[in-house]
């Protein structure tokens, strides 16, 4: 992970990188008897760049090695346009 | 992949087990005035698996697709458990489908980049804010979203569709004083980029109503006989009748039952409408829905007479109907759930101007802002209207806001026109639930209504 924000800060003057992983569990009771459970197993990353004053953000739910590169480039086109 | 959902679909003890996994790509783009709001692409995969046992259902929606017999073990358990409280669930049968479904783009939207997708809404936003000085502000929206999607079931059924969807808008906000008037064009499908290509003159157009509209008089409220355009009528019979025939609030709401009874007359003998995603190249369009059962083309009213409903494999499998292939999930995150597709009153028989000509004073309703159901009351707002003077159409008035109840007012609908025009396009969708924006379509030619109250001011 420190490679990756070496690799985003060469793109930005700061970078962030966030790595989520959650695990919740809804259940609906009608009249006092369950209808519905449900498990949401979510993970992914997030990246924030700067740059002269812009932000960048991208996410991805994937969490290898190529998908980051490709978090990295979406951030860093991002903060390249003129908002 | 397909060896790894094959593997988890084996030996999982359920009575039924479906896995679906989706892959997709989104961009976003927002400019406000001259200056861009929002910029993001995003890409997410994930997956989820729905089980039934005993006649309930588990569902576990997940990013991690490598533990995928781990996902459908929880599942499985899930649904005994809900068995035990709520296990009245069936399955109405289908034949079980191996397809693979590819789009055909005349310009893959993700082939253009970042900068020219901005370039063309700056373009649009230009000419909106040069058409008037009045023009006080601009927003223009753009999204894409292309996505992979399998679905594979206990049953056999391995299905991989993909798909795009580009929409974009332009709105456009003129002001004089504390008069202030909105505007707005949609455009886009699911045939490619292009689809959002050329919207230049229309763009300057929306700008000169938006105008236009800040010398329109208010409505004098009254009922009046309306003619609907396409958009507004589309509208209307989306949200006022379409929602009604969604067979999951049918089942669950027993006034509901007792209104939509097939055989019931809901319109004079020329009415007619129907929704299917096997209706090509509109954006509710599909092959096959999040079920994995074939679209259809489902009557909904024939010659004035209910005919049908729309179905999931649960409601048909409830109710002893056939499934209509009209479940469907905004994401893997979500079940399926009973929603529409294409929905559109179908061509009659008479011209515009023969629609207008015995009408002595009424109103030519032109697209709407967008409106509120309860039931079967509704309320709609016009974006543009004309007053029709001794079958001409004359004047242009604003607020105007229709209202009424959905049956009386399809029973209203005395002329047809032969002009169907189905409204693709735009950056939101239907809601329902949580699930929003979902992409659909709705259409209608030109409609006459006796007896429609308007309030205005």
């Amino acid at each position: 992970m420190k490679d990756l924000l070496d690799m985003a800060a060469r793109h930005a003057d700061a970078a962030e990188l966030y790595l989520v992983s959650s695990e919740a569990i809804p259940a609906t009771f009608e009249m006092n008897k369950l209808k519905h459970v449900e498990t949401r197993r979510m993970r992914g990353a997030a990246l924030r760049v700067i740059k002269s004053g812009r932000i960048g953000f991208s996410s991805s739910t994937d969490t290898s090695e190529a998908a980051a590169r490709e978090l990295i480039s979406a951030a860093a086109a991002v903060i390249a346009k003129p908002l | 992949m397909r060896n790894l959902i094959e593997d988890a679909l084996r030996s999982h003890g359920a009575d039924y087990v479906e896995i679906r996994i989706e892959d997709a790509a989104r961009t976003k783009i927002t400019l406000r005035g001259r200056s861009t709001d929002e910029l993001s692409v995003s890409r997410s995969t994930g997956g989820c698996v729905r089980a039934l046992a005993g006649g309930g259902w588990g569902f576990v929606s997940f990013n991690d697709i490598a533990s995928l017999k781990d996902h459908v073990a929880l599942a499985v358990s899930q649904a005994r458990l809900v068995s035990q409280a709520n296990g009245d669930s069936v399955l109405a049968p289908v034949e079980p489908v191996v397809d693979t479904v590819v789009p055909r783009l005349a310009v893959d939207p993700r082939s253009i980049s970042l900068e020219a997708k901005q370039s063309l809404l700056q373009d649009y936003s230009q000419i909106m804010l040069g058409a008037s000085p009045k023009i006080q502000t601009t927003t223009v929206r753009y999204r894409d979203t292309c996505s992979k999607k399998i679905f594979a079931s206990s049953e056999g059924a391995f299905i991989e569709q993909e798909h795009c969807d580009v929409g974009a808008s332009c709105t456009a906000i003129a002001r004089e004083g504390d008069n202030v008037q909105q505007m707005f064009i949609v455009a886009g499908g699911i045939d490619g980029y292009q689809s959002v290509e050329g919207q230049h003159d229309k763009a300057r157009d929306c700008a000169r109503r938006a105008v236009s509209n800040l010398d329109a008089a208010p409505v004098k409220a009254g009922q009046y006989t309306v003619v609907l355009n396409p958009a507004m009528a589309g509208t209307f019979v989306h949200e006022a009748f379409g929602h009604l025939s969604e067979s999951d609030f049918i089942y669950e709401n027993d006034t509901l039952r007792d209104m939509m009874v097939l055989g019931r007359q809901f319109g004079s003998p020329i009415l007619g409408i129907t929704d299917g995603a096997a209706a090509p190249g509109h954006r509710g369009s599909y092959k096959y829905d999040d079920e994995g059962v074939p679209a259809s083309l489902t009557p909904l009213i024939r010659e004035g007479v209910l005919v049908g409903r729309l179905h999931s494999r649960e409601t048909a499998g409830r109710m002893g109907e056939r499934p209509t292939g009209n479940a469907r999930a905004i994401s893997y995150r979500f079940r399926p759930i009973v929603r529409m597709t294409n929905t559109y009153i179908e061509n009659g028989h008479t011209g515009f101007d023969e629609m207008i000509a015995d009408i002595d004073e009424g109103i030519y309703v032109v697209n709407a802002y967008g409106g509120e159901t309860t039931m079967e009351m509704f309320t709609f707002s016009a974006m543009e209207a004309f007053i029709i003077r001794k079958g001409k159409i004359a004047e242009r008035v604003r607020n105007v806001v229709l209202t009424g109840n959905v049956f009386e007012t399809l029973m209203h609908i005395d002329a047809i026109g032969n002009d169907l025009h189905v409204n693709d396009g735009g950056t939101g969708g239907c809601g329902k639930g949580q699930q929003y924006p979902l992409p659909v379509s709705d259409g209608s030619p030109h409609i006459r209504v006796r007896d429609v109250v308007v309030g205005g001011n």
